[in-house]
């Protein structure tokens, strides 16, 4: 495949490649991708070293089990991005992982700073997201950005913020589905998603 | 082990299932509802790719992490776990198992062309049978991945093929004129099935949970013709024994759908109760 196919080939066409052990292929993959994997993983961990094993497993699961990804179940970049979440999840919540990130977060003697409006603010998708993020109370973002970028719990974010844990639940399911029903009317989840092949 | 979960109770965690914000027993008892639930399965890949859009921001990647990776392509997958886990999270996979950091530049740096090309005469026959050695073993190896990878690219196919027929039916659900038929065991029973027929004769046929059956039987769909008793009925397709979406074509006069159980590969005239019918809107 030459430079030039390879740049305007779909993830769904160069997962196919990759299932031909064509390693140019996943090299492109991670060209669009890894920026926002390691991202997301750094976000979680706070940890450069820790975010890059991450990646690497994700990377070489793709090449190594490339049918795991059902195109008819989202875009690629969303398969790796949960991906690199389920992973960087099961990390945190390691006694010896959380232990030390404590202690990191200690020595900064700064708050990790979870807004989401600042997460989304320079992404090409950003205005979308925005608005999508404005349906939300502000309970619900909480709840949300906790779970979600401070890898807790659910029952976790109800300690944190000192509420019954089912209220966070159904804030967290609420939330994120209005969220999904935004961006499902902006063509932006679901089968016209901006990472699906059309 | 903790209490079952309730369907409501179920449903209302899907968010937090999304996000990887409940406890393994919890998420155990949800992947075994998603399983069971195609509509369920469609709203958490939806939820997890809503949450997947608030972590957008790239940033720099490591400048060697690439050739990390590359590093590493050539290595054997560890299916020593067994469980695969959930396909989508990445859950259930092998601990993190990597290998030592390779410095692709000082290994070359390490071992120069000049060095190279001082081998003693007496290695280069050592070098010609160990290579004869390693030739029949890649060989091997490369016999075993083309089966993988034959395997790996059928699998990448039905995908494909599944998704491009899944929006291909969703297009003929909203072309105008299109009549849709919902299918159940009977007219109390929940909907198993739904069929959209356009005006243009063409039909999709969509499961909506039906069970997989025995091997060696088959579902098969049949096209009611006509609204008086005793109205033809002709098959529109063999579905197999886990049917997803489906495309037929049909006639005009089609006023209805019946879906019976079969031998495989199907029969001309069906002698089975029907599974499933229903009447087109």
């Amino acid at each position: 495949m030459d430079p030039e196919a390879l740049r305007s080939a779909s993830d769904a066409n160069l997962v196919v490649a990759i299932g031909r052990f064509r390693a140019e292929a996943l090299e492109e993959v991670y060209r669009r991708h890894a920026g926002a994997a390691f991202g997301l993983a750094q976000r979680i961990l706070n940890d450069r070293s820790l975010a890059e094993e991450i990646v690497q497993e994700v990377f070489l699961r793709l090449w190594n089990d490339p049918e795991r990804f059902d195109p008819a179940r989202g875009a690629l970049r969303s398969f790796l991005l949960a991906q690199v979440h389920g992973r960087s999840v099961d990390l945190v919540r390691a006694e010896s992982a959380r232990r030390s990130r404590e202690e990191r977060e200690a020595r900064r003697a700064v708050p990790v700073d979870h807004d989401l409006e600042r997460e989304v603010w320079e992404l090409t998708l950003g205005e979308h997201v925005r608005g999508a993020l404005t349906a939300l109370t502000d309970d619900e973002r909480s709840a949300i950005e906790l779970a979600y970028f401070g890898g807790h719990s659910y029952r976790e974010v109800a300690d944190i913020l000192g509420q019954p844990e089912g209220t966070v639940k159904s804030r967290i399911r609420s939330g994120l589905g209005r969220m999904r029903d935004v961006l499902k009317d902006a063509g932006l989840v679901g089968a016209e998603g901006p990472w699906h092949e059309h | 082990m903790a209490r079952a979960l309730t369907a409501a109770e179920l449903e209302e965690l899907l968010g937090a299932y999304a996000i990887d914000a409940v406890d393994d027993d919890e998420r155990a008892q949800i992947e075994a509802w998603l399983d069971r639930s195609p509509n369920a399965r469609r709203d958490a890949d939806e939820l997890r790719e809503t949450a997947s859009l608030l972590a957008q921001s790239d940033d720099d990647v490591p400048a060697d992490l690439w050739v990390r990776i590359e590093t590493h392509l050539g290595d054997p997958a560890d299916l020593s776990a067994g469980d695969q886990g959930d396909a989508s999270t990445g859950r259930g996979v092998p601990p993190l198992r990597l290998g030592e950091v390779v410095d692709l530049g000082a290994r070359r740096d390490a071992t120069p062309p000049a060095a190279r090309s001082r081998r003693r005469p007496w290695l280069v026959g050592v070098a010609a049978a160990l290579a004869l050695i390693i030739a029949v073993g890649v060989g091997v190896v490369a016999g075993s991945r083309l089966d993988d990878q034959d395997q790996r690219i059928d699998q990448l196919a039905v995908g494909m093929e599944k998704r491009s027929m899944e929006r291909a039916a969703l297009a003929a659900t909203m072309q105008p004129g299109a009549r849709t038929a919902e299918l159940a065991a009977s007219d109390t029973d929940p909907m198993m099935a739904k069929v959209v027929v356009t005006p243009d004769g063409h039909g999709y046929f969509m499961s909506d949970g039906l069970p997989a059956l025995a091997s060696g039987r088959t579902y098969q769909l049949w096209a009611v013709m006509g609204d008086a008793p005793g109205s033809a009925v002709v098959s529109a397709g063999v579905m197999g024994a886990k049917p997803g979406v489906m495309a037929f074509t049909t006639d005009a006069g089609v006023t209805g759908f019946v879906v019976t159980e079969e031998p495989s590969p199907g029969v001309v005239r069906s002698t089975q109760p029907p599974m499933l019918q229903g009447r087109l809107a």
